[in-house]
């Protein structure tokens, strides 16, 4: 096959891409089980948490090991405000967009404004999801402390409430499809070239004329009001949030691990990581539980060291080396990626 | 001619150690003026001071009738004055092209013009067949024209290149020496080089300027500046 | 004086000298390799159990069993240094983290896998005790985990000002490139860092098993902590770390003293705040 037919193959085969989108919307017509329809859903929820990390984490390179505090600010803003004053979801969940990205503005300024070490930055996430948790169980008599925000069931729509798993389930296709195209728009755009800049050298970066501090903030923003929706969505799906749940570090680490796994500096490496781990370990949790799951972590924990060491970008990076070999090119990948 | 940038008494200390002291120079309009001095003589230390990365002690930089002094280096990189690395800073894990189209964004806002105006620049630096190769994985005198390309991009009224010639062959200098002064005649641009290779410091520049432990012993045209005694004694006999 | 503030004080300090050990020693890492021990805490776990099976296999008392302890961390420390640590020095952070995350795994779920969930403690009489003055009450074993942790850190202080092998460590700590100028050979003092490190954890992991139960993750609340810590003291700061320690611990004490936690929690989240919007690199740190 000449280099002409390969990318002519290829570029209809950026056709065939939109044929998983479609058969993903098609699903709910099938009759599938409930149990299988809440792995969807989780594995989509959490590829879009994965992704939206990974726009300030990946792409930026400025990485947060607490990026659930932003899940758990949007989270019990939505059940709060809901439990107590009635105030429907999808403006509970604005607002609790809003807060999660006031927070980020302050963390973010406060972390770039005065050019501190990156470590110092993740560090400061980690310390916040950990002190919000902390706070959320201390302030037991607005929040409920340890035992969470139970809302009531309306199954209104109205309420951000739907009687079936699947109407849930196209919300979070929805969301995670929207988050996808963004990240891959934010790749080929000069913000993200920026981002790039910035994650590689952020004094070389200046000196290309890029406002360092602006830039990263403004990714920490929006990938802190998106992972804020992201637990909106959380507390309606489940109507039942704690402190433990939404802002715990478990999450947060796993968020960060199945991003780095998959490929955060991809606009699918995120999705990637989370549609191929996600399910081996909610089924590996559900199959054998007790002491023999923690051999699969264990390997899984091998597996991370191991692509950490040897694979620059993930996953997704490998594919991308991959697929430039495929072309017959030589040289780094075009998207971007290690 | 009119003068495109004034260096005025700046003054830069760290702690204890004087860096910098009262130095005085300008650059004029398409000018290529040359910045010598032994090792530590503060040279690097006042690009940095000029490109905004230093705060200086005292002192302004003028530069188009406005001190730059205060401002940041992105600021400073916007209004048009660019600087190269002594030890180059490539973006390393970034393809050469996605180098060069990082600098190109600040003037142009589409990556598609950027991506042209870079391929252009690329090859008019030689390095037209490396676009994809992986920024880190370049010999030193290809990081060194590929910051040069990068830097051209942006646009430039004046280019400050640190040790451009650094750690290349003889080939590669009389290459780049050549580069540098078609870029002067076809884009005017003005530019402050900073080198080690006096002989090559001496082929290109108008006017030179000489530090010494922090301050200026001499400023002139080559010839005199090679004549001058206090220069050949800070050199210490190197033949010039 | 209120008995209540005077009790709030010491159980502060108690806290404070628990956690004060781990914080130095990822500061002392950070310091000279530039890089950030997240599963320190597991490394303390790892400790802990090496001193339950000691006592419980060889009836060593676990104050006896520090030098042990310290022994095989300290090797530990060299191994994992060589072989993960020291080739990823030179990587972008996302990666160094997802290896850190990685290790946390591995360690967590071997300690799992060989030895089950189950909470395990060491009874030593002497820890279970406790001394009553004038109405301040004081666990003995919190007690000696703060004698002994005070004891190292200024043992760890003594040798690093006035050691040769000290100096060349702050040496590589400050800048690297004029140490190696100098002649240190900086590779072979970040793995004695690295060892030291862990060894030193060795050492609370010894005065903390009487004190703690034992399990798999305990590791992770002393990573929360140590993190907290770091961050209001600053990285890379070793009197930043102690006097982190101290500030968390009083926060600590005074929460679930007070009869409304829940203003602590929050003056403490405004303290936290406030802190990192005016003291960004944390009290003592260096502002890079």
């Amino acid at each position: 096959m000449s280099k002409a037919d390969l990318k002519d193959y290829l570029t209809r085969n950026k056709k065939l891409f939109y044929i998983p989108i479609v058969i993903l919307f098609l699903i709910p017509l099938l009759p599938i089980p409930t149990y299988v329809m809440h792995v969807l859903v989780l594995s989509l929820l959490f590829a879009y948490l994965c992704t939206s990390w990974a726009i300030v984490s990946g792409f930026a390179g400025q990485v947060s090991l607490g990026h659930t505090c932003f899940y758990g600010i949007g989270a019990y803003t939505t059940a709060l405000l809901f439990r107590y004053y009635g105030l429907t979801p999808w403006i509970g969940g604005v607002i609790g967009i809003a807060f999660s990205a006031v927070f980020a503005f302050i963390l973010g300024y406060a972390c770039f404004r005065f050019r501190v070490r990156g470590p110092y930055f993740t560090f400061a996430t980690l310390a916040s999801t950990v002190i919000f948790e902390g706070i959320f169980i201390s302030q037991s008599r607005i929040t409920g402390g340890e035992l969470g925000v139970e809302m009531p069931y309306t199954g209104s729509p109205l309420y951000f409430q739907f009687t079936e798993k699947v109407h849930y389930y196209i919300i979070i296709l929805v969301l995670w499809l929207g988050v996808l195209f963004l990240s891959r728009h934010i790749q080929n755009s000069k913000f993200g070239y920026y981002l790039f800049a910035i994650r590689e050298d952020e004094e070389a970066a200046e000196a290309c004329g890029i406002n360092t501090t602006k830039y990263k903030i403004f990714a920490f923003v929006l990938s802190a009001a998106l992972t804020g929706f992201g637990g909106v969505f959380h507390s309606q799906y489940y109507l039942y949030i704690t402190p433990k749940t939404v802002y715990g570090l478990d999450r947060s680490f796993q968020i960060s691990s199945t991003a780095l796994v998959g490929g955060s500096n991809d606009w699918f490496g995120p999705s990637l990581g989370s549609f191929l781990i996600n399910p081996i370990v909610e089924w590996t949790r559900a199959t054998y539980g007790g002491t023999i799951y923690t051999l699969p972590l264990l390997v899984y924990g091998l597996l991370m060291i191991f692509i950490g060491r040897f694979l620059p970008g993930g996953v997704s990076g490998m594919i991308q080396r991959g697929l430039i070999s495929l072309k017959g090119e030589k040289g780094a990948p075009k998207g971007r990626s290690q | 001619m009119k003068q495109i940038l004034r260096v005025e008494g700046v003054t830069k200390r760290f702690g204890g150690i004087l860096a910098l002291y009262r130095v005085d120079l300008h650059v004029e309009e398409k000018e290529i003026l040359g910045l010598i001095g032994p090792n530590g003589s503060g040279k690097t230390t006042l690009i940095n001071v000029i490109t905004g990365v230093y705060t200086p002690n005292e002192g302004e930089v003028i530069y188009n009738e406005e001190n730059l002094v205060g401002l940041s280096p992105h600021q400073i990189a916007d209004m048009g004055i660019v600087r190269t690395f002594q030890l180059t800073r490539p973006f390393g894990n970034l393809s050469v092209i996605d180098n060069v189209i990082v600098g190109s964004l600040l003037k142009s806002n589409n990556i598609r013009e950027a991506r042209e105006k870079s391929i252009e620049t690329l090859e008019m630096v030689g390095l037209g067949d490396h676009l994809d190769v992986l920024s880190k994985d370049l010999t030193t005198g290809n990081r060194k024209r590929l910051e040069l390309a990068r830097a051209l991009t942006m646009e430039p009224s004046l280019m400050l290149l640190d040790e451009s010639l650094a750690g290349l062959t003889s080939e590669e200098m009389r290459e780049n020496l050549a580069l540098l002064k078609k870029i002067r005649r076809e884009r005017g641009i003005s530019m402050i080089v900073v080198e080690h290779v006096v002989k090559a410091v001496m082929d290109i520049s108008d006017r030179i300027v000489v530090l010494d432990a922090g301050e200026k012993i001499a400023d002139g045209d080559p010839r005199s500046i090679a004549n001058n005694e206090k220069v050949i004694e800070v050199y210490l006999g190197k033949v010039i | 004086m209120n008995v209540n503030l005077l009790q709030g004080l010491v159980n502060g300090l108690l806290a404070g000298g628990i956690y004060m050990t781990i914080a130095v020693g990822i500061n002392l890492i950070y310091g000279v390799m530039r890089i950030v021990n997240y599963a320190h805490g597991e490394v303390l776990m790892i400790g802990m159990y090496i001193a339950y099976w000691l006592f419980i296999l060889a009836g060593v008392n676990p104050y006896l069993a520090i030098p042990i302890v310290t022994a095989i961390l300290f090797v530990f420390g060299v191994l994992l240094q060589k072989s993960i640590i020291e080739p990823v020095l030179d990587l972008p952070l996302q990666r160094q983290i997802l290896i850190f995350i990685g290790l946390i795994h591995v360690f967590q779920n071997s300690a799992m896998f060989l030895w089950s969930p189950d909470y395990r403690s060491i009874g030593v009489p002497i820890a279970r005790e406790s001394i009553t003055i004038s109405f301040i009450y004081i666990p003995i074993g919190k007690l000696l985990a703060l004698i002994i942790a005070l004891a190292s850190a200024l043992t760890l202080y003594y040798f690093l000002k006035k050691t040769k092998l000290g100096k060349f460590i702050l040496a590589t700590s400050q800048d690297p490139d004029a140490a190696s100028a100098l002649g240190i050979d900086i590779r072979r003092i970040r793995t004695l860092t690295f060892a030291l490190s862990l060894a030193l954890t060795g050492i609370a992991a010894c005065t903390l098993s009487p004190i703690y139960f034992i399990f798999p993750y305990t590791g992770t609340g002393f990573n929360i902590f140590s993190f907290i810590i770091i961050t209001l003291g600053g990285l890379g700061s070793y009197t930043g770390a102690i006097i982190g320690s101290i500030v968390v611990g009083m926060i600590e004490s005074f929460v679930s003293l007070l009869s409304d936690a829940s203003i602590a929690t929050a003056v403490a989240f405004l303290v936290f705040i406030l802190i990192l919007l005016f003291r960004p690199s944390g009290i003592m740190g260096r502002r890079e």
